[in-house]
C-alpha cells in the first residue's frame, strides 16, 4: 500500500514537470505578470492551422511563429493585450479566437436554441394550464340537469 | 396553419446547424485583409540579393501575389497554372517565398521554370503573419492601387482560376484601362 501511494506521488510529480515545461518553453519574462499574460493569450488564440487546438496546444510551425510573435509583441513593442488580440483578428479573422463577439452568423447559433427552449416551454405550459382548467372546470346548471336526466333514465 | 408548426421548426433547426458547420469551415475563412490595403513590408528579391522590394512596387496595375515554397507539394501541383496565368494575362506576378531556404527555392525556380516578375524573400514569416497566412499555397488578387480583392486558400488551378479570378480580374483590369484613359 505504501509502495503505491509513492509510486502515485511520483506520476503526480511527473505530471505536474511535464505540464510545466510544455507550458513556458525556454521563454524569458522581464516580469511574473508578462508571463502570465503570455499563457493566458496563447491559451486565448486558436491555430488558425488547427481545427480545434490553441495555440499552447499546438506545435504546428505557425502556431510557434504566432507564439513568438505575442511575445515578441508583449515584450518588446509592449502591447496591451486588447492591441495584441486586435492585431491577430486584423490579420486571421474572428477565427483566432476562441470567444468571438455575438454578430451574424454567431448571433444565429447562439439565439435560436435558446428561442426553442423557450417556445417548448411555452407550448408545455400552454398545454398544462388547458389540462388544469378541463379539469376544475364546473358544469353549468343547465348540463348538470341534462346529465341527470340521463342518469335517471338508467 | 399550425399543421406546418413542426416543418417551420424543422428548418429553423436546420439552418442554424448548417450555419454552424459553415462557420467551422476554415477554407472559406474570409480574409480580414479583403479591401484593405497589402501591408507595407521590405524584403529582399530572392534571384536579385542586391535588390529591395517595398510595397511600392506593387502598385500601378494589378498584381496576383501567390505564397509558396520548395516544401510544399501542393505548390508544385500548381506551378503549371501560374507558368500558364504568366503567359495568358499581363499581371505583375509577384512570388512570396514563405519561409523556405532561399538557395533551394532559386534552384527548384531553376528546374521548373520562374512564373514570377519578383520573388520576396520571407524568410521568417513575418510578412505571412501580416498577410494573415497559416500555409502555403496561398494567393491574393491586389487591383492596381495595391488594394486586396481577393484571397485564395489552396491552389489555383484551371477550374478556380476561372470560377474566382478571371470574373474580378475583367473588373479590375477595365477599371485600370478607365483610370490610364483619364490620366492621359
Amino acid at each position: 500500500m505504501a509502495i503505491l501511494s509513492k509510486l502515485i506521488l511520483l506520476l503526480l510529480l511527473v505530471a505536474v514537470q511535464v505540464e510545466a515545461s510544455s507550458s513556458s518553453e525556454i521563454m524569458e519574462f522581464d516580469s511574473e505578470s508578462d508571463r502570465n499574460r503570455y499563457s493566458k493569450l496563447i491559451s486565448e488564440l486558436r491555430c488558425p492551422k488547427c481545427m480545434n487546438t490553441n495555440l499552447a496546444g499546438s506545435d504546428a510551425p505557425i502556431s510557434k511563429d504566432l507564439k513568438s510573435k505575442v511575445y515578441n509583441l508583449i515584450t518588446q513593442d509592449g502591447m496591451t493585450d486588447e492591441q495584441i488580440i486586435a492585431y491577430m483578428r486584423e490579420r486571421y479573422g474572428d477565427f483566432v479566437l476562441y470567444d468571438p463577439p455575438l454578430d451574424g452568423a454567431a448571433m444565429i447559433i447562439w439565439l435560436v436554441p435558446v428561442g426553442l427552449v423557450l417556445l417548448a416551454i411555452s407550448i408545455l405550459g400552454l398545454a398544462f394550464t388547458r389540462i388544469r382548467t378541463a379539469k376544475n372546470s364546473v358544469l353549468s346548471e343547465e348540463k348538470k340537469t341534462e346529465m341527470q336526466a340521463l342518469l335517471d333514465d338508467v | 396553419m399550425l399543421r406546418f408548426l413542426p416543418l417551420a421548426l424543422f428548418v429553423l433547426i436546420a439552418i442554424t446547424g448548417l450555419t454552424g458547420f459553415y462557420l467551422g469551415d476554415r477554407d472559406k475563412l474570409p480574409s480580414s485583409l479583403i479591401d484593405r490595403p497589402f501591408p507595407n513590408f521590405e524584403a529582399v528579391e530572392l534571384l536579385d540579393g542586391a535588390k529591395t522590394i517595398s510595397t511600392q512596387d506593387l502598385l500601378g496595375k494589378p498584381v496576383l501575389v501567390n505564397v509558396w515554397a520548395t516544401w510544399c507539394p501542393t505548390c508544385l501541383s500548381e506551378h503549371q497554372s501560374l507558368m500558364d496565368i504568366r503567359r495568358k494575362t499581363d499581371l505583375l506576378m509577384v512570388g512570396i517565398n514563405y519561409k523556405d531556404n532561399p538557395e533551394k527555392a532559386i534552384s527548384w525556380l531553376d528546374q521548373q521554370g520562374n512564373p514570377f516578375h519578383l520573388n520576396i524573400v520571407d524568410q521568417n514569416g513575418e510578412l505571412g503573419i501580416d498577410l494573415g497566412v497559416y500555409g502555403a499555397p496561398e494567393s491574393f488578387l491586389l487591383d492596381s492601387q495595391g488594394i486586396i480583392r481577393h484571397k485564395r486558400i489552396g491552389d489555383i488551378n484551371e477550374r478556380v482560376w476561372k470560377r474566382e479570378f478571371e470574373p474580378l480580374l475583367a473588373q479590375l483590369s477595365s477599371a485600370y484601362d478607365e483610370r490610364l484613359r483619364v490620366i492621359r
